[in-house]
């Protein structure tokens, strides 16, 4: 294995993994310009080292205080720090998935004098399959972290007790303000999040240290799921901002299911079809 | 004029605006502190920098004043002016990718070609194509770009090679899903939020940074494209 001499950068991202503070992507959406006080509710502290870790210690394994599993990662090597990333993404999913179940509530609540009323349900079903793609994404994450906490030497019969299983959402407090539930906030407090995890697993991507097939995989996993979060935001944000507007073909009976068609770059094998699927599975139109 | 022939003048036509563009000599301290691609690393590079030089020509091939594809549409004039706007962004933010391509690959980068390669264009592409097939042919490469990049990280073994591809690879998926949408009437432009139309700033943010974490040949969305504040009831 090839395990590079960190330079600051790598210094500054593991520090960043291991408070946790890539992962608190939908909560900064949430704060919105408080992510110190976001990012300091999570990485909770984790459960020691471990034999594969290096020196171990009290490293959080980005586990959320709200997350009702997942008992941190030890150690501070490329596999523990690949486990730690894993578990971070997993939680980080499980919020944005239930994020969406608050947004489609906001949603279905809103007022008949709310602008984005008339949108209301095509609006509501694209949350909702954004949320189903997020759930594909914490399916695909689990396995990989199984696999990621067998390599760290952590016995066979503990490793489903590692694996988060829910992180709860958090209603920022604007949104805590009835006259603020806005479908348009529902759509901004969305468009933040999905920012912030595109970004979050492009980082991970460079945290996933080493040049093993498995760390490759890993590599590419983050690169696959992190592409679909960057399509979900460029269409949030392109309604919020009133970039694009509906289409003519917007009613037809398929077309959520071309909204951000895939849950992955590429397709992830160890999931089956179609959650699996990436944007290979899509016909050109030109061959 | 054979098909062929007619891409190629395109093209030629294209590569001369782009490569206005294109700094063509990336110093070397613009090399990622850290940055230590390997030889397979850098074979990996090469090919998705030559992509990359192929679509920054499709584009121009597109956009082309009179000449181009777009324009050659029966498309109305506001739409061949919108579509070329989009199309030249995308253009600008390949031209990004390319040099930061260059500059992690260092002296041995290929410079650019002046026309699309033989064969990227597939042959049942029309020579003169309608505005929903030339969305359509860019929505193709788009997505097979997004694809590339990611496959890609199955096979470099560098990290920060690997944050790169998968930081450009980020914004390839985004071009993807607004030519895509686009090319399926599934959403139109907007009216922006005068209503009256995209201003230039609301089209530059239809895909609004070329990188998705920080890098030093563009905009990223990790450094310049803060969250959106939330409008709160009663605050203008």
């Amino acid at each position: 294995m090839t395990i590079k001499k960190n330079t600051n950068q790598q210094e500054e991202l593991r520090r960043q993994l291991l408070t946790g503070a890539l992962f608190g992507f939908v909560g900064m959406s949430l704060a919105a310009c408080d992510d110190d006080e976001t990012n300091a509710a999570t990485g909770a502290g984790g459960a020691g080292g471990s034999t594969n870790g290096g020196g171990g210690g009290p490293i959080g394994g980005a586990g959320s205080p709200n997350n009702t599993g997942g008992n941190g990662v030890g150690g501070t090597g490329p596999i523990a720090m690949a486990s730690a990333s894993l578990e971070a993404l997993l939680n980080a999913e499980y919020r944005a998935i239930n994020t969406y179940t608050a947004g489609a509530g906001i949603i279905g609540a809103a007022p008949d004098t709310d602008p984005l009323k008339p949108l209301a349900d095509t609006i509501t079903a694209v949350a909702l399959r954004f949320q189903s793609q997020h759930k594909d994404h914490s399916d695909a994450l689990k396995v990989a972290l199984r696999a990621a906490l067998a390599a760290e030497g952590v016995a066979e019969a503990d490793v489903e007790g590692r694996i988060p299983t829910d992180a709860t959402f958090e209603a920022p407090e604007e949104l805590a303000v009835e006259a603020n539930k806005t479908i348009e906030n529902v759509l901004i407090l969305a468009l933040n999040a999905e920012k912030n995890a595109a970004v979050a697993y492009t980082t991970v991507v460079k945290a996933l240290m080493g040049a093993t097939e498995e760390m490759k995989g890993y590599r590419f996993l983050a690169n696959s799921i992190g592409g679909d979060e960057s399509q979900h935001f460029i269409v949030l944000a392109a309604l919020a901002l009133s970039l694009a507007a509906p289409g003519p073909n917007v009613g037809a009976d398929d077309a959520v299911g071309k909204i951000v068609p895939k849950s992955f770059v590429s397709t992830i094998e160890a999931l089956s079809a179609p959650n699996g699927e990436g944007l290979n599975t899509i016909a050109n139109y030109f061959n | 004029m054979s098909q062929l022939t007619r891409r190629q003048m395109f093209t030629r036509t294209a590569s001369v605006a782009a490569g206005v563009g294109v700094a063509l000599a990336i110093s070397s301290s613009a090399r990622r502190a850290g940055a230590a691609p390997t030889a397979e690393d850098i074979t990996t590079l090469t090919g998705i920098l030559s992509a990359e030089y192929n679509a920054i020509n499709l584009y121009g091939a597109a956009i082309a004043d009179g000449t181009g594809l777009i324009d050659s549409s029966s498309a109305d004039a506001a739409t061949k002016t919108a579509v070329k706007t989009v199309a030249t962004h995308f253009q600008t933010q390949h031209i990004d990718h390319a040099n930061a391509l260059k500059a992690l690959i260092g002296a041995d980068a290929p410079a650019q070609p002046t026309t699309l390669s033989e064969g990227y264009l597939p042959t049942s592409f029309p020579s003169v194509p309608s505005i929903v097939e030339i969305l359509q042919i860019a929505a193709d490469k788009e997505k097979q770009a997004a694809l590339a990049y990611a496959d890609a990280l199955k096979a470099v073994s560098d990290e920060t090679t690997a944050q790169l591809l998968s930081s450009i690879g980020g914004v390839e998926t985004q071009h993807f899903v607004v030519l895509y949408l686009l090319a399926e009437g599934i959403i139109q432009l907007g009216t922006g939020a005068s209503g009256e139309g995209l201003t230039a700033e609301e089209y530059a943010n239809i895909v609004p940074t070329s990188f998705i974490t920080t890098n030093e040949n563009g905009g990223s969305l990790e450094a310049t494209f803060p969250n959106v504040p939330f409008k709160i009831a009663g605050l203008t």
